[in-house]
């Protein structure tokens, strides 16, 4: 068979399925037809069947003698370093989901009420500092002060000015 | 959940079968239920029944000998932990390999840089004078070395190095899908239940994989 016919065969990605006995009855006997009369497909088929068969006889390990043992030092490791999730009780870890969605809301609201309160605080005016307090606190003695009790004069001296000309 | 009466308050299996199918019908699945409730002889005749099947799939997915079997007691360590959560959903063996296949892939994932280095190390110490004494790459024994003469042996050694190496150069979601058709004999239904993909998706990776292991082992066919 040359290459065109190779390649105008379909029905080489269906024997995988019909050596591992996937196909439906109809495909399957439809394959099973093609079979006796496509040497490329017969081919194809056969070295599926021995591709498997070299698989299945190939040696693994058995299993070593310190498995078991080393799995049971696993589990006692593993029960010493429990997760948070351990201290509660099995009905609980069940429910982890939803513990973390409450988890979570709560986080969300707590954020939400420290920012509303800096916010608040923003927009109040600020403490006053202990300068003003002693400033407040003094606010007499500095009136006797001829340059602070005329400190408004200063502010209209144009006009005072204007009027001495007059 | 029916009470068991006489005090009992632990649930029947037949219960919990009404509502899980393979409660009932999978004797496994029982096993794994008796241990949820506190019987550890249930997880003992899991874990003796599956470890070789179990060791077998990871050495063949990962190739080295001491991994496979580091990977094989963490899925056991998951089902150990696991149980109060575990549901009888489908056949329990379907649910271990669900677990193998996940650690198996996870572990690839996280060691693919360290891999490459590991299989260059690897050929470096296949090489060197006296590497027969590593315990870790003296190869997997025969059952009946009897029956084969001395060539036949290293034949057989040798065939299946090459399988060993054709089946490591897989992408890792092929060789999955191919140890569990192959090795275990898993439907395609059920392999895609395992690996979490559809089924058209496994057709596909079996049909890729198989190819790849022809080119691979073509003077063997």
């Amino acid at each position: 068979m040359n290459k065109k016919e190779k390649e105008s065969c379909g029905v080489k990605e269906k024997i995988t399925g019909f050596v591992d006995g996937e196909l439906a009855a109809k495909e399957r006997e439809v394959v099973a037809r093609h079979l006796q009369t496509c040497a490329v497909c017969r081919k194809e088929h056969d070295a599926l069947i021995s591709l498997d068969s070299h698989l299945r006889s190939s040696a693994a390990p058995a299993p070593s003698r310190d498995f078991n043992r080393n799995f049971w030092k696993k589990v006692n490791a593993a029960d010493q370093t429990k997760t948070p999730w351990a201290i509660f009780p099995d009905f609980l870890r069940g429910m982890r989901p939803a513990l973390a969605a409450a988890a979570s809301i709560a986080v969300i609201a707590a954020g939400s009420v420290i920012l509303y309160q800096a916010d608040s605080n923003f927009l109040k005016p600020p403490a006053p500092v202990q300068n003003d307090m002693q400033f407040v606190e003094n606010i007499n003695l500095y009136r006797d002060f001829e340059i602070i009790a005329n400190l408004e004069l200063l502010e209209h001296w144009e006009e005072i000015i204007q009027l001495k000309e007059i | 959940m029916t009470d068991t009466g006489a005090g009992s308050r632990l649930p029947t299996f037949q219960g919990l079968a009404d509502k899980m199918p393979f409660a009932d019908t999978d004797p496994d699945v029982q096993l794994m239920l008796r241990f949820q409730q506190g019987d550890e002889n249930g997880f003992l005749k899991l874990f003796s029944k599956y470890q070789t099947r179990i060791i077998h799939f990871c050495f063949r997915f990962c190739g080295d000998r001491t991994l496979a079997e580091d990977l094989a007691q963490d899925v056991f360590l998951r089902v150990y932990r696991g149980a109060s959560g575990y549901r009888p959903k489908a056949k329990f063996i379907t649910w271990l390999y669900r677990i193998a296949v996940n650690v198996c892939l996870n572990d690839a994932r996280k060691q693919k840089k360290a891999w490459l280095f590991r299989s260059l190390d690897r050929v470096d110490r296949l090489t060197r004078p006296g590497a027969a004494d590593d315990p870790d790459d003296r190869m997997p024994e025969y059952a009946d070395t009897n029956s084969v003469s001395a060539e036949d042996e290293m034949a057989l050694r040798e065939r299946d190095e090459k399988i060993k190496a054709a089946l490591t150069k897989l992408p890792d979601e092929q060789r999955a899908a191919v140890l569990l058709r192959i090795y275990d004999d898993f439907s395609y239904r059920e392999i895609a239940d395992q690996m979490a993909v559809s089924e058209g998706k496994v057709k596909t990776l079996i049909f890729r994989g198989r190819q790849q292991m022809k080119e691979a082992l073509k003077d063997w066919l």
